[in-house]
């Protein structure tokens, strides 16, 4: 057997152990080689048993089949994966409104105070004595150049005689004015050595009904 | 466009659409052609079933990769298994190898069908071009032409690549029946 037959012949004999259509002149060459070449002889055995290995382990792996529970976890899948662009268009105009929340908050917040005076509104304990009922922020700028400081920063607020004191619902507001010295001697308010008819600047509890209920001297003017 | 190609296109637009009941007829049309590629390609049953489902789960990730004009579904899905077999088989390479005869139980080896388990192991150990053409070629009963379009290569790569493997195959086959032999004479 010549090296060259056996290279010519090999192809031939592994298509005929694959079963596929062969000339009969191919065929019968192939035999005739066979009958005088042992090694050509050998290896078509062990192709034949190849491919009946072959058949018998594909009939053997077409037994096994896809569990059935898959199915079932890929249309679990499926059906969250498309969920996602819907919640992501809710999470996406959630976070919109939220940032518009936060950006008109923030604008707000960074505005200029008002030039006047503030007024602050109170939620009032209910007995109205000569407590400190509340307190008023610092007085604007131009104000504060223009009133003297009290002797005492926080002076209390002294209720006003003979109005009936404030219930526990009732609003009041804290308004800052500019009242005569006469009025607050008129009101009760303890002036001791101030000119009457000189001018004060005082922080006036008011009632939901608009009547003063306690007074607080801030300063004198000038 | 064939019957199935047009019929697979149709159930993919459903699918994209969001239809559920189009996902489910895919899965069912084109499991068991994957699962069969995948049980050759691996000879282990739990592998094959897990590269299936990473197959439809991918799809469902990405529906809209498939091109009808560039060829059928299946061939598309036999795809991305063969690249996903393939990066399976680069994980498991850092792991020791077993000698595959210890694999073999022995009372195996004197069933009638043993050659078939013996020749599992072998195609499981061939590198992964081999495995490919044999898989194709004797397993699943395609032409050369047929296994060229599904690997992407020429048709004599195919053949040449089949007759080596083929031979590898034989030798190992009959070592492991001379082997069985001396402990079983029968």
């Amino acid at each position: 057997m010549s090296g060259v037959n056996c290279q010519e012949f090999e192809r031939r004999l592994v298509e005929a152990a694959r079963g596929c259509p062969m000339a009969a002149e191919e065929r019968l060459e192939l035999d005739a080689h066979m009958e005088h070449c042992q090694a050509c002889a050998d290896e078509s055995e062990r192709q034949t048993r190849l491919s009946a290995a072959m058949g018998a382990l594909a009939m053997r792996n077409a037994k096994f089949q896809m569990p059935p529970q898959v199915e079932q976890a890929l249309l679990a899948e499926f059906v969250a994966v498309r969920r996602v662009p819907r919640r992501r268009f809710v999470y996406g105009v959630l976070g919109g409104a939220v940032a518009a929340i936060l950006a008109v908050v923030w604008w707000m917040g960074s505005r200029p105070a008002p030039q006047v005076a503030p007024v602050v509104a109170v939620s009032v304990p209910p007995p109205l004595q000569a407590t400190p009922l509340a307190t008023v922020g610092a007085a604007p700028k131009h104000l504060r150049q223009i009133a003297r400081p009290a002797k005492k920063p926080d002076r209390p607020f002294i209720a006003i005689p003979y109005t009936l004191p404030l219930e526990p619902w009732e609003r009041a507001e804290v308004m800052r004015m500019d009242l005569p010295v006469a009025a607050l001697i008129a009101a009760g308010y303890p002036t001791g050595m101030m000119d009457p008819t000189g001018s004060a600047r005082a922080d006036v509890l008011v009632g939901q009904d608009g009547s003063p209920r306690a007074i607080r001297l801030v300063g004198i003017l000038n | 466009m064939s019957d199935l190609s047009t019929r697979d296109a149709d159930l993919l637009q459903r699918f994209r659409t969001g239809d559920r009941d189009a996902f489910t007829l895919l899965y069912r049309a084109h499991q068991t052609a994957l699962f069969r590629f995948a049980m050759h390609m691996t000879g282990d049953p739990v592998k094959a079933a897990d590269v299936t489902q990473d197959v439809f789960v991918w799809l469902i990730h990405h529906p809209g990769d498939f091109n009808p004009a560039r060829g059928s579904l299946g061939a598309f899905l036999v795809g991305v298994a063969r690249k996903l077999l393939l990066r399976r088989h680069g994980e498991e390479q850092r792991w020791t190898v077993l000698d595959e005869s210890s694999l073999v139980a022995p009372e195996a080896e004197c069933e009638e069908d043993s050659d078939a388990v013996v020749l599992r192991g072998a195609i499981a150990a061939l590198p992964e071009n081999y495995r490919e053409v044999v898989v194709w070629c004797d397993l699943e009963g395609k032409s050369y032409e047929e296994a060229a379009a599904l690997i992407g290569c020429a048709m004599g790569t195919v053949r040449s690549r089949l007759h080596r493997a083929r031979g590898l195959l034989a030798r190992k086959l009959e070592k492991q029946v001379g082997r069985r032999r001396e402990k079983c004479p029968v």
